[in-house]
């Protein structure tokens, strides 16, 4: 079993990664409009963004772990995905890469809202969610191209709730 | 960088009316994103839901993820 340090502050990260987050121009993502839930958690479908960097094995484009400001693309995973369909390129080492190796729904908690919707608790899983590699430092890219394409994804499939997962 | 790409689609999700909420792993970030809501977790980095393999402690956290909203 892996031990997992329980602490949830900066001060666990290296001398080196620490520095740096704490000297990065961060971006303030609060939203300039948004709409409180009219409708019960119940009656929602709801998806996942998880920023793993899973894709689908031997069906999508690894994402480019070489890029040095990020791969800024996504891909899309379907609900009926299994875990060993799954493979991991996240470029950041900045954590411990063996849990969502091992274990890839802990950082994409599909089943997770299957059991959930079964149980009545969600209205229903989408059936598309998405992969991004989270270590971008150039967000220009993910900001023009990917996330107006993410949320076009969302509003066609009529998503009410979205969860993000990063790692 | 992770919570900054995830905080990121949740703006523009936002914006257009869906409904977020994402996990915490290190508040000091997250507070400095400013995201609608989040829910903070006492794990490390790279383990966002808690212990691997453990499907009804994984399903907690994103139970309470999904209570943030309402």
């Amino acid at each position: 079993m892996i031990k997992i340090n329980k602490s949830k502050k900066i001060s666990h990260l290296s001398f080196k990664i620490k520095k740096f987050l704490q000297f990065y121009p961060w971006k303030d993502c609060a939203p300039n409009q948004f709409k409180s839930l009219d409708k019960k958690i119940s009656d929602c479908n709801v998806a996942i963004v998880s920023s793993a960097g899973f894709v689908i094995k031997n069906k999508q484009k690894p994402f480019d772990i070489n890029d040095k400001f990020g791969d800024s693309s996504y891909r899309v995973i379907p609900s009926n995905i299994n875990s060993n369909e799954l493979e991991e390129y996240q470029k950041s080492n900045s954590f411990d890469h063996s849990g969502i190796k091992t274990d890839p729904f802990s950082a994409l908690p599909i089943p997770h809202l299957v059991d959930l919707y079964n149980k009545g608790f969600i209205g229903s899983v989408n059936p598309r969610h998405i992969s991004l590699m989270g270590a971008n430092i150039n967000t220009s890219k993910l900001i023009k191209k990917s996330i107006p394409d993410i949320v076009q994804i969302f509003k066609e499939d009529k998503v009410d709730i979205v969860l993000f997962i990063p790692v | 960088m992770c919570h900054q790409t995830v905080s990121l689609v949740q703006k523009f999700c936002e914006e257009n009316y869906i409904s977020c909420s994402m996990i915490s792993i290190i508040d000091e970030i997250t507070n400095k994103l400013n995201p609608k809501r989040f829910l903070s977790v006492p794990y490390s980095l790279g383990f966002p839901l808690g212990e691997i393999n453990q499907f009804e402690n994984q399903k907690k956290i994103v139970k309470q993820l999904l209570k943030t909203i309402q």
